[in-house]
């Protein structure tokens, strides 16, 4: 099977002054819903603002569906809808004017209809008609999120999209991410510091810090090559079964309420040293699992790898 | 509906830039305050010998327009405030507010947004000053309306006379606009330009700066002109082109939205 491209960057480096934003960034991603992770100022929102040709890279080069984004942005922006971290929408008209013209940029033939539809998903209906100005953060943000899904683009990239909403809001928001990827095959790029809303939607991964790309690959992929596994135990007495493993291996293990949760990452070591442990009768266990990596240990791992190297 | 993306947006300037209903008002006012009629000393131009009486009326018409020509130099300044704040609102503020980067985020290219934004600034400030040259015109001598009217090459020239001035003022304030990209910079430092332009026109006698060229403009339309005035009413015209092309490059292909 051909893995389509949908996002592809090439040494991509941008220095504003003395401030390097990206450095040599490289990576490619394919369809479905891809985030873009790392701290502030990792230069996230710079590589979007790249790939939409809105600012110039310093060298190298990015491409959206092959197309070059500086000489060819018309044509991407045909294709692709955008919100914005903090959007800002002219406060002098209202929601309604707004979203008709975004919908005749974007050649929507039914204008009526399609800002029925988005108004709905967004959660606009009711204050579609008010002035932008008299809307709530939370509201402007759902403007925004309606305004980059008008017309159902191929690919929609949101940065921080669930900013400014309550914790409702933003789990509709992702409902709704989820169901039209799933349902008309919608691709998205998502920037955001919320990693545990994030890993409930994406499919691949890019982990960008201080300008450079950390690792980026499929979420499922990356979990298996970045995050150690985590186990976690419950035994009668956990502190001194954690200086008794201490001594044994070198697994990180740590107290979390009434349980041990030990990073590893030898697998096959460290069970065989839980099961001299055991047998010695000195602890009882009352229960162990294997718990799943989450976004966030692939973040801190990729992190950790880096400062190592 | 238009399927032009280029329309679409200068429809969209056009309501942008009408959302205050007051700077139109206030450049007719403006201009009546400062504006002090002429008729009197150029009725001698009027020969009533030998003349028919249509050729009368043809005459002081052609003088009353050539009064309402000259508001167009009482109207610089007023105009150049109405111009600094188009210019400001259209590109340096929208740059600053990332209202720019929203936008450019649609289907659309910089060039049709640059173009759109420049032309909507060019026909507001151009409808006002028109309208307030052809208010004078009509004003002084309302019994020639319908000479004026039947003979369009008069109420013509007075309306090229206004998209000259305005293409200077709008230009100017436009790129002022654009590569200052801070609102209060390019408000202040706009106006403060055309003011000081205006001072130098006065002051050191530079007929070739706006706004004293502009009557250069206004005798080569209406009388015969030199090859001064020539040279006078079109090195404005050269230097507000330069700095129009010179805004469009900036604005499609070096200015970023960070």
């Amino acid at each position: 099977m051909v893995t389509l491209s949908l996002i592809s960057v090439d040494g991509l480096t941008k220095h504003y002054g003395r401030v390097k934003a990206l450095e040599k960034a490289s990576f490619t991603v394919g369809t479905g819903v891809t985030g873009l992770i790392g701290p502030n100022g990792a230069g996230k929102s710079t590589l979007i603002k790249i790939a939409l040709g809105l600012v110039r890279p310093t060298y190298g080069e990015a491409r959206v569906f092959g197309l070059d984004s500086r000489k060819e942005r018309s044509k991407i922006m045909e294709r692709v809808g955008v919100l914005h971290e903090k959007p800002r929408f002219p406060y002098w008209v209202t929601g309604r004017e707004y979203l008709e013209y975004s919908a005749k940029l974007k050649r929507i033939s039914d204008v009526t209809g399609e800002i029925k539809g988005i108004s709905e998903i967004c959660g606009l209906t009711d204050f579609v008609d008010r002035k932008i100005g008299a809307f709530s953060a939370g509201m402007v943000q759902r403007l925004g999120l309606a305004d980059a899904l008008i017309g159902k683009p191929e690919l929609v990239i949101l940065d921080e999209p669930t900013a400014n909403l309550d914790p409702l809001g933003r789990h509709d928001v992702l409902d709704k991410i989820k169901r039209l990827r799933d349902e008309d095959g919608m691709n998205f790029l998502i920037s955001t510091h919320i990693l545990s809303e994030l890993e409930k939607v994406c499919d691949n991964v890019v982990i960008l810090n201080e300008g450079t790309v950390l690792t980026y690959g499929s979420f499922d992929d990356l979990l298996s090559k970045h995050s150690r596994r985590k186990i976690m135990m419950k035994v009668d007495d956990p502190n001194k079964f954690i200086e008794c493993l201490n001594r044994r291996t070198r697994e990180k293990a740590v107290v979390e309420g009434d349980s041990i949760v030990v990073e590893v990452d030898n697998a096959t070591h460290f069970i065989k040293e839980l099961n001299a442990l055991f047998r010695s009768k000195a602890f009882t266990l009352k229960e162990l699992r294997s718990c799943s990596a989450t976004l966030e240990d692939i973040f801190i791992e990729a992190l950790r790898r880096k400062q190592f190297d | 509906m238009t399927d032009n993306r280029f329309l679409m947006n200068l429809s969209w300037e056009l309501k942008n830039l009408f959302r205050f209903p007051f700077p139109e008002i206030l450049l007719a006012l403006f201009t009546f305050t400062v504006f002090l009629p002429h008729v009197s000393t150029y009725s001698a131009d009027i020969n009533l010998n030998d003349v028919s009486s249509q050729e009368i009326t043809g005459q002081i018409a052609h003088v009353s327009t050539y009064q309402g020509a000259f508001a167009s130099v009482s109207a610089y300044l007023p105009l150049a405030v109405l111009g600094s704040i188009f210019g400001t609102l259209a590109f340096a503020y929208e740059i600053e507010n990332g209202l720019l980067m929203v936008h450019l985020s649609h289907p659309t290219s910089k060039r049709a947004v640059f173009l759109s934004k420049w032309l909507s600034c060019f026909l507001v400030a151009f409808v006002t000053l028109s309208c307030t040259l052809l208010f004078f015109t009509f004003l002084y001598v309302p019994e020639n309306s319908f000479y004026l009217i039947t003979n369009s090459h008069l109420t013509l020239s007075l309306m090229l006379l206004a998209a000259m001035e305005t293409f200077v003022i709008v230009s100017v304030t436009v790129s002022f606009s654009i590569f200052s990209r801070k609102a209060s910079v390019s408000l202040v430092g706009s106006f403060a330009t055309l003011y000081i332009l205006q001072l130098l026109s006065q002051t050191s006698g530079l007929s070739y700066l706006p706004p004293a060229s502009f009557y250069s403009q206004v005798e080569l339309l209406f009388h015969a002109g030199s090859l001064s005035m020539l040279f006078n009413s079109s090195i404005s015209l050269v230097f507000a082109a330069f700095l129009a092309v010179a805004s469009y490059l900036y604005f499609s292909r070096r200015l970023e939205l960070a």
